[in-house]
C-alpha cells in the first residue's frame, strides 16, 4: 500500500554565486512493508532528499504526500504533527540525549502525541526497547551503551508513536559489522510489521536487505535493478 | 503539549544537565552582586547621610542662658526634642574663671568663660599672636579684645562690664575657678575681635593643655556641687536626623531658652561625588556579571543544538521547543535567585566582619537585604534567562536540522 509519494520535487541551494541542484525533479512512491535503499556518493543529495521526505526541509517545488495527505500548503505545526505520528527518524550519530536514560529517550516523541496516555508511556517505551533486544538496558544512559545499542535505542525511539514510515540516514555508518547486522535484522522485522523503511546510505552491503534500490547522483534518482535475497 | 509534561521535561533537564548547574551558579553570582551592590549602596547612603548629620552637630555650652535648668535637665530636654537622634557629652570643658590677680586691679575677681579648642585655632588675631607659635602643652590663652565680666553670673547684661584686655597681651595672669581658691597661671598671647566669635559666643580660648588642667580642677570639685553650678559648664553635643529639620529643632529649643550653635558644615559636593562613584561601580559590576551570564547561557545552548534537533525531528513544533526553553529558563532563574540570596548573606557577613568593622563608624551600617533588593534580584534573575532565550531563538530559530 502506498504510504509516501513525492511528485516532481525540486530543491536548490545557493552557495554564493552558484546554485546547487540538490534534488532534481524527483517523482517516487513508497509502499508499506518494504525496505528502500537510496545510495550515492557524498554530495549527491541523498540526505537532502531524506529530509524532504520527512518534512524537515521544504522543497522548492513539487508535492510530498504522506499517507494521502498533501503536505505542500500545510503550516509548520501541522507538518510537525505528521512528523510526530507518521514518521520515525534514525540518524547516523544516533542523536540520543545523553542526560536521559534509554527509556526516557524513547519517550521523547510520545510527549506530544495525544493518542498515547501519559500513564502508558513508560511501559510502552520499555516494550519497544525489549523489541530491539535491550530489555536489560532500559535504565542506562547513552554513554553506558555501545554504538550498536545506542542505535537500537534510536530505532526504538523512532517507533515510539508507531509510525508507518521509518527514515534512516546512514544508520550503520558508525557501527561494526556485528552491530550492523543486528540493526539491519531489526529493519527486516519492522518491514514484516508493515513499516515502510527508507534507508539512505553509501554502504553497498545494505543493498542486499532492500526491496528496491535507487541510486542518486547530482540530484537525480535512478532505479537500480535489484533482487531482494533476504527476508526477516 | 501538556503543562505537566513541560514542567517535567524542564526540571529533568536542569537536574540532569551538569552544565546548567554551572549556569545557575554564574547567574547566581550575577544576581547576588546586584543584591549586594544595591543593599550596600543603600546602607552606604544611610551611613553617609548620617555622617553628614554628624557633621551638623549642635553645641550647648552657655548654661547662663539656661539658668532654669541644670546640665542634666538640659540634656534631657534636648534628647526629647523631635528629630534629635543622639545627645552626648563634649570632651572639652567650659569653665567659668575669674582673674585672681593681675597688674590691672580692676580685673580682679572678674570672671569669664574659658573654652578649650584644638591647637590649630583659626580665629584671626587683632593683637598679639595665635596658638600656632605655641605647643599644645603651653598654658596660653587667646581672648576677646573686650571681655565681658560679671561677678554675678546671674546678673543681667550690663554694657559697663566690658573690659579692654589689650594691656594684658603677653602677660601672665592668674585665673581661679570662680568661687574657689584653685588658681592657675596662664599667659594671654593674643586677642581677637568680639565679632569673630559672634556665632559661638566664645570669649576665650585655651590650648588642650589648659583644658586638661581645667578638667582636673573641675574633677576635683564635688560633683554634687558642680552639677548645678553654672561656673562649670560641660558642653554637650547632639545630632539630628536630617539637615532639613535644623530650623525646626532650633526653634523648639529656643522656646525653652536653649540656644545651640551649629558648629560644622556639610560638603554636598563630596557627598554627591562619593555616591555617584559608588553607584557607577555597582552598576558596572552588575552589568558585567549579567553580560557574562548571558554569554555562558548562549554558549550552553549552542552545545545543546543536537538536543533541539531531536525535538524537531520527532515532531516538536517551534512553539513546543520554545515553551520547553522558556520554562527551563524561568526555573533556572528562580533556582539562581534562591542560591543568590544564600551567597549574598554569606558575602555580607564576611564583608562586614573583615572590612566594615575596621572602618570608624562604618560598622554601624551593616548592609542588609531588604525587600527592594530582593525585587531587583528577582527581576535580574528573570531578565538574564529571558534575554538569553530570545537571543538563542534569534540565532538558532531559522537554522535547518542537522547541518
Amino acid at each position: 500500500m502506498e504510504v509516501l509519494k513525492v511528485v516532481h520535487v525540486d530543491k536548490n541551494y545557493r552557495m554564493k554565486e552558484k546554485i546547487i541542484e540538490a534534488v532534481k525533479d524527483v517523482t517516487m512512491e513508497f509502499e508499506t512493508g518494504k525496505i528502500y535503499v537510496i545510495t550515492g556518493h557524498s554530495g549527491s543529495g541523498k540526505s537532502t532528499f531524506l529530509r524532504i521526505l520527512g518534512l524537515l526541509t521544504g522543497s522548492d517545488s513539487g508535492n510530498v504526500i504522506i499517507d494521502k495527505i498533501d503536505t505542500k500548503n500545510l503550516r509548520d505545526s501541522k507538518k510537525a504533527d505528521i512528523r510526530n505520528q507518521k514518521v520515525g527518524f534514525v540518524f547516523q550519530n544516533y542523536l540520543l540525549n545523553n542526560h536521559l536514560k534509554a527509556y526516557e529517550n524513547v519517550m521523547i516523541p510520545m510527549y506530544i502525541n495525544k493518542c498515547i496516555p501519559a500513564n502508558t508511556r513508560k511501559e510502552r517505551a520499555k516494550n519497544l526497547l525489549k523489541m530491539v533486544g535491550l530489555s536489560e538496558r532500559v535504565n542506562h544512559f547513552p554513554n553506558q551503551l555501545s554504538g550498536g545499542e545506542q542505535q537500537r535505542v534510536a530505532i526504538a525511539r523512532a517507533l515510539a508513536n508507531d509510525p508507518k514510515i521509518i527514515l534512516a540516514d546512514e544508520p550503520t555508518g558508525n557501527l561494526d559489522k556485528k552491530s550492523e547486522k543486528k540493526i539491519l535484522d531489526i529493519f527486516l522485522d519492522l518491514k514484516a510489521m508493515g513499516k515502510c523503511i527508507i534507508i539512505v546510505t553509501h554502504n553497498e552491503h545494505i543493498r542486499t536487505y532492500a526491496d528496491q534500490v535507487y541510486e542518486m547522483s547530482d540530484g537525480e534518482i535512478k532505479v537500480v535493478a535489484h533482487e531482494n535475497k533476504r527476508s526477516s | 503539549m501538556k503543562i505537566k509534561d513541560l514542567v517535567n521535561i524542564s526540571i529533568r533537564n536542569i537536574i540532569r544537565n551538569k552544565s546548567l548547574f554551572i549556569i545557575i551558579f554564574m547567574v547566581s553570582i550575577a544576581i547576588s552582586s546586584s543584591i549586594f551592590g544595591s543593599s550596600f549602596l543603600q546602607s552606604f547612603d544611610r551611613y553617609w547621610d548620617t555622617k553628614i548629620n554628624r557633621n551638623i552637630s549642635f553645641r550647648i555650652f552657655n548654661a547662663i542662658e539656661t539658668r532654669d535648668l541644670s546640665k542634666k535637665e538640659t540634656m534631657e530636654v534636648v534628647k526629647n526634642t523631635p528629630h534629635v537622634l543622639d545627645v552626648y557629652d563634649e570632651a572639652g570643658y567650659l569653665v567659668h574663671m575669674s582673674v585672681h590677680s593681675s597688674d590691672i586691679a580692676e580685673l580682679n575677681n572678674l570672671s569669664f568663660n574659658v573654652f578649650g579648642v584644638p591647637h590649630e585655632n583659626n580665629i584671626p588675631i587683632s593683637i598679639g599672636e595665635n596658638f600656632e607659635n605655641y605647643s599644645p602643652e603651653d598654658n596660653v590663652l587667646i581672648c576677646q579684645t573686650n571681655m565681658y565680666f560679671t561677678t554675678d553670673p546671674y546678673a543681667s547684661f550690663d554694657p559697663k562690664n566690658f573690659v579692654d584686655f589689650t594691656d594684658l597681651v603677653g602677660k601672665e595672669v592668674e585665673l581661679a575657678l570662680t568661687g574657689t581658691d584653685i588658681v592657675e597661671k596662664f599667659k594671654i598671647v593674643g586677642l581677637f575681635d568680639t565679632d569673630d566669635t559672634y556665632d559661638t559666643g566664645d570669649n576665650c580660648y585655651a590650648t588642650y593643655q589648659v583644658v586638661e588642667r581645667l578638667s582636673e580642677i573641675v574633677d576635683s570639685v564635688d560633683p554634687e556641687e558642680f552639677e548645678e553650678d553654672p561656673r562649670i559648664i560641660h558642653p554637650f553635643y547632639f545630632m539630628i536626623d536630617d539637615v532639613s529639620n535644623t530650623e525646626e529643632v532650633l526653634l523648639s529649643l529656643q522656646k525653652v531658652k536653649i540656644y545651640p550653635d551649629v558648629t560644622m558644615s556639610i560638603d554636598y559636593e563630596l557627598t554627591d561625588k562619593v555616591l555617584n562613584t559608588t553607584k557607577l561601580i555597582s552598576t558596572l559590576f552588575v552589568g558585567v556579571s549579567i553580560l557574562i551570564s548571558i554569554i555562558i547561557i548562549l554558549v550552553n545552548y549552542q552545545k545543546r543544538n543536537k538536543e533541539f534537533m531531536i525535538y524537531k525531528a520527532f515532531g516538536y513544533s517551534k512553539k513546543n521547543i520554545f515553551m520547553i526553553l522558556l520554562l527551563e529558563n524561568i526555573l533556572l532563574g528562580l533556582f539562581s535567585f534562591i542560591f543568590s540570596i544564600l551567597i549574598t548573606m554569606v558575602v555580607i557577613q564576611v564583608f562586614y566582619s573583615s572590612v566594615l568593622i575596621h572602618i570608624p563608624n562604618m560598622y554601624l551600617f551593616k548592609p542588609s537585604i531588604g525587600i527592594e533588593n530582593l525585587y531587583l534580584g528577582l527581576i535580574i534573575a528573570l531578565i538574564i534567562p529571558l534575554i538569553s532565550i530570545v537571543l538563542t531563538w534569534l540565532i538558532n530559530g531559522r537554522k535547518d536540522i542537522y547541518a
